[in-house]
């Protein structure tokens, strides 16, 4: 039998097994006092049964009329449950005698036993005295098989167990029904429950129906419902009002910053117009009243075209940087060959001036960027790589480009002093300087240059370094889907 | 007494009923007389002396033919004695509901004394008519053995029917002299009437 695992079940088989067993108690009860009943009906009757006969058949014991005496005890064919009837004379001896037809002469007792009678070996028998006028004259026995006795038994308890059958059924179906109502609000409740778990709404109510503990389990499931909602809504509304602020302040932020920027924008682009009045106008100084002044004025003056020039590519980079930041970035196929070959063509120049080698290790894969920004990153690169070398050592930068999976990873590496460690994440940022103007020239602006480009383009910039023995700047970008097959129109 | 008596008339007449309806029924009996333990047979008067004895057992007198609650049964013989002491034998010491029985003998008719029941010899039997007349009240329950004693008057007869004693009763005889016999005892007895033909 497989345990029951509804709760109704449980509770039915409670039920079940409480009203079968008081059932059961009361119909052995029944059976017990119906069988003991009918066993004192039968002794009685037949006791009775016995004093007729011995009245009855006095007359024929005292006249010793056999036939007369036959006739009585043939009367008692009548009675199904009587085995065997004798009538024993005054002196003992058997007078006459009946035997049902299964019976046999030895079922009779030879001589009379004393008056009375009991149940022996599940039969009833008895020995009741002739009497005439107070005097015995003889003894009439019988003896009873109390088949309907047993007969009865057997039927009662057939109709029993059909009645413990029929009860158990009808108890299953009602106690079935009458449980569904009862666990109905538990089973809504159940269902509410899970409701509530997994679609969160708390606004749903449980209907109460009674008054008794389920009615009141309802009741604080609903109250705690009530709680859970009010809670709900002070954290949405709470966490509404967050949101708007926090975006109230974001927008508030972008607009402060982009004024900035449109100032510093504005501020760099008019600064260069006196710049140039006073670039200009030193080097004409230089050039037409260079013979007329003293070596000391001649000084002033190139010191004067000189600060100009270094202010003026300070502003250049300002704008730069500024420019990124403002203007659209649209990310397309970019193939790297042509473009590094041109950064490289450009730094020429300078390169040559340093007495510095720029090698480029070709292949080259394509990537998803923006040439323009790409190109001014990786220019900012080599020009740092050229630069920041130490004293008496040929600058050597190797330009390289790496693919793994869906990145490309692009490496500038030098043989230059190097930086230290602790660093590395400072050297991005705008106007971070490590050395001195003087050693090395620079605006402190190009790997800030660099950083904002590779973010605006969606990839990521870093250094691997070590201080005095060169360093290895990367920048990582999306790779390039393969082109389409040559021949396919695009 | 009284009450038993009438509780086992009662239920003997119910009993009667029941066993005439089965025995026309059935027919056949499962009951057989148990003849190997039936004691010696004894001499024919012993037994007719221990059925006169029997019918008093069975018998009840009209109240007022005993002057007193102790007065004793009367039983009467008319002419010669055939019981020898057998009758004297069968009462002795013996009562019925409490009153003892006496045995009184006469040589004629006329003779007789009031009494309870009178046997009446084969030669006072044949004139019992004109006998009876000379009878006062009350009535005795008058026994013989001719052959025609019930149908002139006679309440009991004795008679031998395969070599056993049996009875004949005049029920009207009874009424005549306001005697009630037990059914028990009549269920034994061949039932006549005055008018009936034999």
């Amino acid at each position: 039998m497989s345990r029951p695992h509804t709760f109704k079940s449980k509770i039915t088989l409670v039920v079940m097994a409480t009203s079968g067993a008081a059932l059961l108690l009361a119909i052995l009860a029944l059976l017990v006092d119906e069988y003991v009943s009918h066993r004192q009906d039968a002794a009685r009757r037949l006791r009775i049964i016995a004093q007729i006969v011995a009245t009855q058949s006095s007359a024929a014991v005292l006249f010793k009329d056999a036939r007369a005496a036959e006739e009585i005890l043939g009367s008692l064919r009548a009675e199904e449950e009587l085995v065997a009837a004798s009538i024993y004379t005054v002196e003992g001896h058997l007078f006459v005698r009946y035997l049902r037809p299964d019976a046999r002469p030895e079922d009779l007792p030879a001589r009379p036993g004393h008056p009375g009678s009991g149940f022996r070996d599940g039969n009833f028998e008895m020995f009741e005295p002739i009497v005439v006028d107070q005097k015995p004259m003889g003894t009439f026995y019988l003896r009873s098989d109390l088949r309907q006795l047993r007969a009865r038994l057997v039927w009662n308890v057939v109709i029993a167990f059909c009645v413990l059958a029929g009860a158990a059924l009808i108890a299953v179906s009602l106690a079935s029904r009458l449980l569904s109502r009862v666990m109905r609000p538990i089973l809504n409740l159940e269902q509410l429950a899970n409701t509530v778990t997994t679609q969160r709404d708390y606004a749903v109510r449980a209907r109460q129906e009674s008054d008794d503990e389920v009615g009141r389990l309802v009741h604080a499931f609903n109250e705690m419902l009530a709680q859970i909602q009010l809670r709900d809504d002070a954290l949405r509304k709470a966490q509404g009002e967050l949101e708007e602020r926090v975006q109230a302040r974001t927008v508030a932020l972008q607009n402060a910053l982009r004024e900035l920027e449109s100032f510093t924008y504005t501020i760099s682009h008019d600064l260069r117009a006196p710049l140039r009045a006073m670039s200009g106008f030193s080097r004409a100084l230089l050039e037409d009243y260079g013979s007329s002044l003293d070596p000391g004025g001649r000084e002033f003056a190139t010191r004067i075209s000189s600060a100009a020039k270094k202010m003026d590519s300070l502003i250049l980079d300002l704008l730069d940087y500024s420019r990124l930041t403002r203007q659209e970035v649209k990310i397309e196929r970019v193939e790297l060959e042509p473009l590094a070959s041109e950064v490289v063509r450009q730094m020429e120049a300078e390169a040559r001036e340093r007495r510095a080698t720029v090698v480029l290790e070709r292949p080259l894969p394509a990537v998803l960027g923006h040439a323009l920004t790409l190109s001014q990153a990786l220019t900012n690169l080599v020009s740092n790589g050229i630069k920041f070398v130490g004293p008496g050592v040929d600058p050597m930068v190797r330009i390289r480009a790496t693919r793994r999976d869906s990145v490309v990873r692009i490496e500038v590496e030098d043989n230059g002093i190097g930086i230290a460690p602790e660093y590395h994440e400072r050297i991005f940022r705008i106007f971070e300087r490590l050395n001195p103007s003087e050693t090395f020239p620079g605006t402190g602006i190009g790997l800030a240059i660099v950083r904002r480009a590779t973010e605006r383009m969606g990839g990521r910039s870093g250094v691997e370094s070590e201080l005095g023995r060169g360093s290895r700047f990367w920048i990582e970008l999306p790779a390039a889907p393969e082109p389409p097959p040559a021949g396919t129109p695009p | 007494m009284a009450m038993a008596n009438e509780g086992s008339e009662l239920v003997v007449r119910s009993g009667t009923g029941r066993l005439s309806t089965l025995t026309a029924a059935l027919g056949l009996l499962a009951v057989c007389p148990a003849t190997a333990q039936e004691p010696p047979k004894a001499p024919e008067y012993r037994i007719k002396a221990a059925f006169l004895y029997n019918f008093t057992l069975y018998t009840d007198w009209p109240p007022d033919s005993f002057p007193k609650d102790d007065s004793p049964i009367v039983l009467a013989i008319v002419g010669d004695d055939p019981f020898g002491g057998e009758l004297d034998k069968a009462v002795r010491g013996k009562t019925v509901r409490g009153r003892p029985i006496e045995v009184h003998r006469y040589a004629k008719a006329g003779d007789a004394l009031p009494c309870h029941l009178l046997f009446l010899s084969n030669e006072h039997a044949r004139n019992l008519p004109q006998f009876l007349d000379r009878l006062g009240e009350p009535l005795p329950l008058t026994v013989g053995e001719t052959e025609d004693f019930t149908r002139v008057g006679g309440a009991i007869r004795f008679f031998v029917e395969g070599n056993k004693v049996r009875f004949e009763v005049n029920t009207d005889a009874l009424a005549r002299a306001r005697v009630k016999m037990s059914s028990k005892l009549l269920s034994l007895a061949k039932i006549v009437r005055d008018t009936e033909e034999r």
